[in-house]
């Protein structure tokens, strides 16, 4: 009994102390980890609107995005973009795609007022090496300067301007992202006006 | 610092954890997609090694033994989440590079297994180039690996692009990985088949022994080796307790009662109770081969005494229990208790309830074996009728060595010793 005593009453002296030196490291780092989150989400938002300097958080229509028909894709985030003097140039949205086939797929995408498809961003993706990870070097680029209604991926060779080059005959990470940028397109097109918006 | 060298060079090269004694091989196959991965998981590996290893050496003489596990853990998952917080923070991309595998060194075997197996048992600075060693040694397999997989995979080394051919993308994946193991342990064969006929022991190559002895249910050289102290002090209780209660026919029954089989930390109470003594000590020779072999030692040291104190009176007596012991000691003891328990322990075979709870097979392979060994021992044991105090321990220094012999001869012919443990 007493040994037992003895014994719970080190592991506590031992828990407790590795307790408090965790808070302390977590303490110190914790402004850092928020910092670089947000400066990467800031990043973000600055590559796929260049032009952009003000970023302001607009509220969303809708939150059910499952009956749009684009598969397990919701939109996290919808900003406005706009200039030094308060023009609005266009529309952010956050996406996440669960459809990914390792995880879930964040990424950013910026479309302007008149539909044009500035860019996306990747902000999370934990695809397979070597294929799905590709999607930052073969599919981001696809993406970018295109004004389309909505893409289609193609395994033989994209043709049109909304056809998408998949990244491999493997198609989840491309239809992923498809899907996600394409209810991005969709949602600007219904509830903000589309590209008649101005 | 002769000894520190040593623990470097330990790690690095002679017990390379993932090279030489393929421990790791999880975090291994699952973060080594490219040399860059595998540098950090390393290194990252190499930081919680090192410093948990150093708290625990630290704490070594503070931890008592029957917490060990719990306070290991604690201390090295502190660790693993400082590491976390600082990669989070300074290094983003090799945090989100790693993922989940940060968190998975917690239960790294190659880091438990170093606390439990060096620095819980050794001074501060050993344990720290221990650490190190091992570490150095696992950061480089893994870059190597890593390397490898990359090149094959991507055609690239540390993210530079080589062009030189038409990557093999299935090297990057999971089963990109098992190609690159079984090239490891193709190499690792050739070494261990060209050194063992240059007459080297290379039993340590694919062993997955990270000397962790107290939570390993093989049996090695190694483990002889570290058990040896312990069973020599079993032998020393067991005769202790016999002289004591020699009376008492019962006390072999005893250890059959216990219910404790797994814990093999029993001589540790030796002072506090005379019964938990015999248990412990027959404890232990049902969990292990090697200790089955004390267990034994001990009967026929009790029947020693007996036969030396009482020669007439018990001369009777003592013959069936001999010839029971010839057999299976736990079996044939068991007519002497109540009919329930008896046949619970009939077979040992189908105790599958939780008595004995390690490798059952391989004592029950092994039985033949004692069986025989015991017949020797009994002999012996009639033929000398009254040896003096003296004549008596060197006899079972003797017996004792006798029967190491035999044990590793005989773990030698074993099939399932080595190859259970990949």
């Amino acid at each position: 009994m007493k040994e037992f005593v003895k014994n719970t009453l080190i592991l506590l002296v031992i828990t407790v102390i590795a307790g408090f030196v965790l808070g302390y490291v977590y303490e110190n780092t914790k402004d850092t980890i928020a910092l670089r989150a947000e400066e990467e989400t800031k990043s973000a938002y600055r590559e796929v609107f260049a032009d952009a300097q003000v970023f302001d958080d607009a509220l969303l229509a809708t939150d059910n995005f499952t009956s749009e028909g684009y598969g397990d894709v919701k939109i996290d985030k919808l900003l406005i973009a706009s200039d030094n003097t308060g023009n609005n140039l266009g529309y952010i949205f956050i996406i996440t795609s669960k459809e990914g086939y390792g995880g879930d797929i964040r990424f950013a995408m910026g479309v302007r007022n008149d539909g044009t498809l500035n860019g996306i961003s990747i902000l999370e993706i934990s695809e397979t090496a070597g294929l799905g990870m590709e999607a930052e070097k073969v599919l981001k680029p696809q993406f970018a300067g295109r004004n389309v209604e909505q893409f289609t991926f193609t395994k033989t060779g994209a043709e049109t301007d909304d056809q998408i080059d998949a990244i491999s005959g493997a198609t989840i990470t491309t239809r992923a992202f498809t899907n996600g940028v394409n209810l991005g397109l969709h949602y600007f097109s219904k509830y903000l006006g589309g590209a008649n918006h101005e | 610092m002769n000894k520190s060298l040593e623990r470097l060079y330990n790690g690095i090269v002679k017990e390379n954890p993932t090279l030489v004694l393929m421990l790791g091989m999880c975090p291994t196959l699952a973060v080594t997609t490219s040399a860059f991965n595998g540098l950090g998981m390393g290194l990252t590996t190499l930081v919680v090694l090192t410093l948990s290893n150093m708290i625990i050496s630290m704490l070594r003489k503070v931890i008592p033994n029957k917490i060990r596990i719990p306070a290991f853990i604690v201390i090295i998952a502190s660790f693993v989440t400082i590491m976390q917080l600082i990669l989070q923070a300074y290094m983003p991309d090799l945090y989100k590079a790693l993922g989940i595998y940060i968190p998975l060194i917690v239960v790294n075997c190659i880091i438990l297994g170093r606390a439990e197996a060096y620095a819980y048992k050794n001074p501060v600075l050993p344990s720290i180039f221990d650490g190190l060693g091992m570490g150095i040694g696992f950061t480089i397999a893994l870059t190597l690996i890593g390397l490898l997989r990359e090149f094959l995979g991507a055609c690239s080394v540390f993210g530079y692009e080589l062009g030189w051919f038409a990557p093999v993308g299935i090297f990057r994946m999971a089963p990109g990985a098992f190609f690159v193991l079984a090239l490891l342990t193709a190499i690792q064969n050739k070494v261990k088949i060209a050194g063992e006929k240059r007459g080297r022991d290379m039993s340590h190559i694919q062993s997955g022994c990270a000397k962790d002895c107290m939570s390993c249910n093989m049996i090695c050289k190694e483990r002889k080796e570290s058990f040896k102290d312990e069973t020599e002090k079993d032998i020393k209780a067991a005769a202790v307790v016999t002289e004591e209660k020699k009376k008492e026919p019962d006390i072999i029954e005893t250890p059959i009662e216990s219910e404790n089989i797994e814990t093999g930390e029993e001589p540790e109470s030796i002072e506090t109770n005379e019964k938990t003594e015999t248990i412990g000590a027959f404890e232990n020779g049902e969990a292990t081969e090697t200790d089955n072999e004390v267990a034994e030692a001990d009967i026929s040291g009790i029947e020693d005494e007996k036969a030396t104190e009482e020669p007439v009176a018990n001369e009777a007596a003592e013959e069936p229990v001999a010839n029971e012991e010839t057999g299976e000691p736990p079996v044939k003891e068991t007519p002497q208790k109540a009919g329930d328990e008896e046949v619970e322990f009939e077979d040992p075979d189908f105790e599958s309830d939780g008595k004995i709870m390690i490798s059952d097979d391989d004592d029950f392979l092994d039985m033949e074996g004692l069986e025989k060994m015991m017949e020797d021992d009994v002999d012996l044991d009639e033929k000398e009728t009254k040896p003096s105090e003296t004549e008596k321990s060197k006899k079972k220094n003797r017996k004792k060595k006798r029967k190491d012999k035999k044990d590793s001869s005989h773990n030698n012919t074993n099939p399932e010793g080595k190859e259970g443990e990949l």
